[in-house]
């Protein structure tokens, strides 16, 4: 798991530490939050709730496990924060000032530790891995696709070598974990703006075995 | 902030920026109690006539039999088509809230979960969904990211009466009022009367006078 971590920062991550499971949070809450109010994905893509891992069946799938990978992306608050961002959410119109894509960028970055170190861990020998991303994987891959191709037909996902769901549509109290683990996490939403915050953070987790 | 929703009922805020606190490992019982108190005397200057705050054992005991969902569920019981899973295990999940309710007039109609169809229960749900959603946000810029507000009255006919049924109940859609629209405390299973009497509310008889009540959970 050590050669793991250290993979995840040669890999773009800021952070990374190895925890057990037992520090993992998985909450009940936590997916209803994409669902009371409605996030703007609920509902469209086959990770965001209410599709996707049920609380109860992310809990029995990680306890096959004894320790994970849990890495942080930082992003600067003058992106992550940017006035702009949430405009492109509530209106689905990427801004011109480059902030969505840039923010994009950084879940690309995410997804794509979250499978190498899947890929990384197999050719070290573990069996079976199973790996966490942040955000809604539809953003970021599939933006100019009318639907989720996963949810909507039986073809499966278009992007299955980069796709990943997310901790927090998985049921992960992914906020609380990183605050545990030292981290400092700030809460940033649409009324956020790059002031309020010193930093953003993207998160994900590999489980390895 | 620009929005895609041209009948938006709700007001929409300024951008200035937030008061952002650090999320903290755990929570810390006295900032929550001073927190709460804030809440609940804000949700007053909001313009509740009441609030109050309330704890795991309050949320417990409102906590009613939940309406049937199905496949076809009208949206006046909100769409919760999320089978696999359990709101009450997340509503028990909950130390702390804060429940307000708004002065309605003698003669309106009351709503429960149902469809809202007079303008003077309309205003009233409008406003404890403005309130809601003003403790909610506050809520998480405090460092509270899980709270959880419910409101009143039946969200597609106050923010989607135009509309030809609910988006978000049509499987690989979304809400188009994303943010906005959510369910009411009796959607959710919450009894709001019954929690009002635990709190010793002075509430005049239900057929005169009904009650628009909001509750927030907050950690």
């Amino acid at each position: 798991m050590e050669a793991l971590r250290r993979a995840a920062l040669e890999l773009g991550a800021s952070d990374a530490q190895v925890i057990p499971v037992a520090d993992l949070a998985v909450d009940p809450r936590v997916r209803w939050k994409c669902m009371i109010p409605k996030c703007y994905m609920s509902g469209r893509c086959s990770h965001c709730p209410p599709h996707g891992f049920s609380v109860e069946e992310v809990r029995e799938a990680v306890s096959a496990y004894e320790q994970a990978v849990f890495f942080r992306v930082g992003v600067k608050s003058s992106i992550i924060a940017a006035p702009t961002i949430a405009e492109s959410m509530a209106t689905g119109v990427i801004d011109g000032q480059g902030s969505a894509f840039n923010l994009g960028g950084h879940y690309m970055l995410v997804f794509t530790i979250v499978k190498l170190l899947g890929k990384r861990a197999r050719q070290m020998g573990c069996r079976s891995t199973l790996g966490f991303a942040a955000g809604n994987c539809r953003d970021t891959l599939c933006h100019v696709q009318p639907t989720c191709q996963k949810l909507m037909t039986r073809r499966g996902c278009r992007h299955p070598n980069l796709s990943s769901p997310s901790l927090e549509a998985s049921g992960f109290d992914v906020f609380r974990m990183a605050a545990r683990v030292g981290w400092d996490v700030y809460p940033i939403g649409s009324r956020c703006r790059p002031e309020s915050v010193p930093q953003g953070s993207l998160f994900g987790l590999v489980l390895a075995a | 902030l620009k929005t895609p929703d041209p009948d938006n009922r709700l007001p929409v805020r300024s951008p200035a920026a937030e008061l952002v606190r650090r999320i903290s490992p755990e929570l810390e019982p006295e900032a929550l109690s001073r927190d709460l108190e804030a809440l609940r005397k804000k949700a007053l200057d909001l313009g509740a006539r009441e609030s109050a705050a309330v704890g795991a054992k309050d949320i417990a005991f409102c906590l009613a039999r939940r309406p049937t969902p199905g496949p076809e569920t009208p949206p006046l019981v909100w769409p919760f088509r999320s089978g696999k899973d359990s709101l009450e295990d997340a509503l028990r999940a909950y130390r702390v809230g804060v429940f307000f309710r708004v002065e309605a007039l003698t003669g309106i109609q009351g709503v429960g979960h149902g469809r809202v169809r007079e303008t003077r229960s309309e205003q009233a749900c409008i406003k404890v969904h403005e309130i809601v959603s003003r403790l909610e946000s506050e809520c998480f810029y405090l460092g509270y990211h899980l709270a959880l507000g419910f409101a009143a009255g039946d969200c597609q006919s106050l923010f989607c009466a135009q509309e030809r049924g609910c988006k978000a109940a049509v499987k690989g859609k979304g809400c188009i009022r994303f943010n906005k629209g959510r369910p009411s405390m009796e959607a959710a299973g919450l009894d709001p009367r019954s929690l009002a009497r635990r709190l010793k509310w002075r509430l005049p008889d239900r057929k005169a006078v009904p009650l628009f009540a909001g509750l927030v959970l907050v950690a």
